[in-house]
């Protein structure tokens, strides 16, 4: 994944031309409902906005019914790329994006790219897990270790320091013993 | 004759070649495929489909046959016609479910990586799910009376998040988005096995507590030093009492 690519990803919005292509075909394929689907269709493709950022990837879509969808990179947890033959035809294929919650649909559908391949790996490579194995072995582990061994050494020089003083409280009463106490 | 119907699938389907790994440590990558047994198993599970359609043609044939024996009227004769005309429909169907069997046999391929997994599988309808081992709750591996014959199994992996199955259009019915499979391979065990080992390398698998990794540690790092350290003050302590016992 190049710089050039993620720069490419990140200044994606509107889908590309052949989704409305894919939407005029599954529109004639629901019969005498296309009446109905066709410009449901038509409104979704021309308000079909996606914006991919630095923390996750927004969707918002719709005229009447408005919907909005964000979602973070790292609550993604599976990535699916579907294509039916008519969308592969198009060079298109719909990347859905699964995060954790209880629905058994996808949170959000990213349709109507060429490039979905480079998008899932840019997603893929922030996705929750990818990073995982660095975190957990260098970074979060060995700090962990070194703070305790550090407190560690605080620890004795302050025991150290009080057996020293206790020391000469002794001393110094040792002392004062030696000599005859003045009064008592 | 199926490679020429492989062919034209290939081209009219658009079916992309063999996928490709998702980005990271190539050297570790692993490619399954299923195993040759699961060809004969969905050859037999397209038999039984078969032998219940003529079956039930048959049952179909034999009353309206029999009223024609006894001399019925020409209607059962037009009905009879019309029904063989659908059994031989019905039949060119099966010989392409045939060839789709092969098909979706030859492509379908399962990927392991250093840290994720991906699974392709499809024809008209293709799915290629990618998951890192980060995200995974639970792997189980299930068998049928034919599988163990055969000595197949599916693993499934699944991840955080329920629902009920969704409907989609492929040849496998309800697939649920959640769940990632495996289908009929015979080393089951040894993905399994592969999967886990790389999963224990990671510490944040699944969706659980992270919190207890660091809640043992305060017990373990007590060092001699510290100990002796603290011998050494208690002694003193007990030598000032002595003393200043001895003082007062």
């Amino acid at each position: 994944m190049t710089a050039i690519d993620e720069q490419k990803i990140l200044a994606l919005e509107r889908p590309h031309p052949a989704l409305w292509k894919y939407y005029i075909i599954t529109a004639i394929f629901t019969g005498p409902a296309i009446v109905f689907t066709l410009p449901y269709l038509f409104f979704r493709y021309h308000t079909l906005r996606y914006r991919f950022d630095a923390e996750g990837i927004h969707m918002r879509v719709g005229i009447l019914f408005r919907k909005e969808v964000n979602l973070t990179y790292a609550r993604i947890q599976d990535i699916h790329l579907r294509s039916g033959f008519i969308q592969r035809w198009l060079g298109l294929a719909n990347l859905e994006v699964q995060t954790a919650s209880g629905s058994a649909t996808p949170e959000l559908v990213v349709e109507g790219f060429k490039e979905y391949e480079a998008i899932r790996d840019f997603l893929y490579t922030r996705m929750r897990g990818y990073q995982a194995r660095q975190s957990t072995s260098a970074s979060a582990v060995a700090p962990s270790v070194a703070s305790a061994t550090g407190s560690n050494d605080e620890m004795v020089t302050l025991l150290l320091g009080i057996r020293d003083e206790l020391r000469r409280t002794r001393e110094l009463l040792e002392s004062g013993k030696s000599n005859p106490p003045s009064a008592s | 004759m199926y490679s020429a119907f492989k062919k034209l699938c290939e081209d009219v389907l658009r079916i992309p070649p063999a996928p490709q790994p998702p980005p990271g440590d190539e050297a570790k990558t692993r490619v399954f495929l299923a195993a040759p047994n699961y060809y004969k198993y969905l050859l037999v599970l397209w038999a039984l489909k078969m032998a219940g359609t003529v079956l039930i043609f048959f049952v179909l044939f034999i009353a309206p046959a029999i009223a024609l024996a006894r001399g019925a009227e020409k209607s059962v004769a037009i009905f009879l016609v019309l029904e063989g005309i659908a059994f031989v429909f019905a039949m060119i169907g099966g010989l392409i479910g045939l060839a789709m069997v092969r098909l979706d046999f030859e492509k379908r391929w399962y990927l392991v990586t250093d840290r994720s997994l991906r699974v392709r599988e499809g024809i008209v309808q293709m799915r290629e799910a990618t998951v890192t081992f980060a995200n995974i709750q639970n792997i189980s591996i299930s068998q049928g009376p034919i599988q163990r014959v055969l000595g197949i199994a599916d693993l499934r992996v699944d991840t955080a998040g329920g629902g009920g199955g969704v409907s989609t259009h492929g040849q496998h019915g309800t697939t649920n988005m959640h769940t990632v499979k495996f289908r009929g391979v015979n080393n089951a065990n040894e993905i399994k096995e592969l999967m886990q080992q790389r999963l224990r390398q990671l510490k944040d698998s699944g969706l659980g507590d992270h919190d207890d990794h660091h809640a043992v540690q305060p017990d373990a790092v007590v060092s001699s030093s510290f100990l002796a350290a603290l011998r050494e003050v208690h002694a003193e302590a007990q030598a000032l009492r002595v003393v200043a016992s001895r003082h007062l």
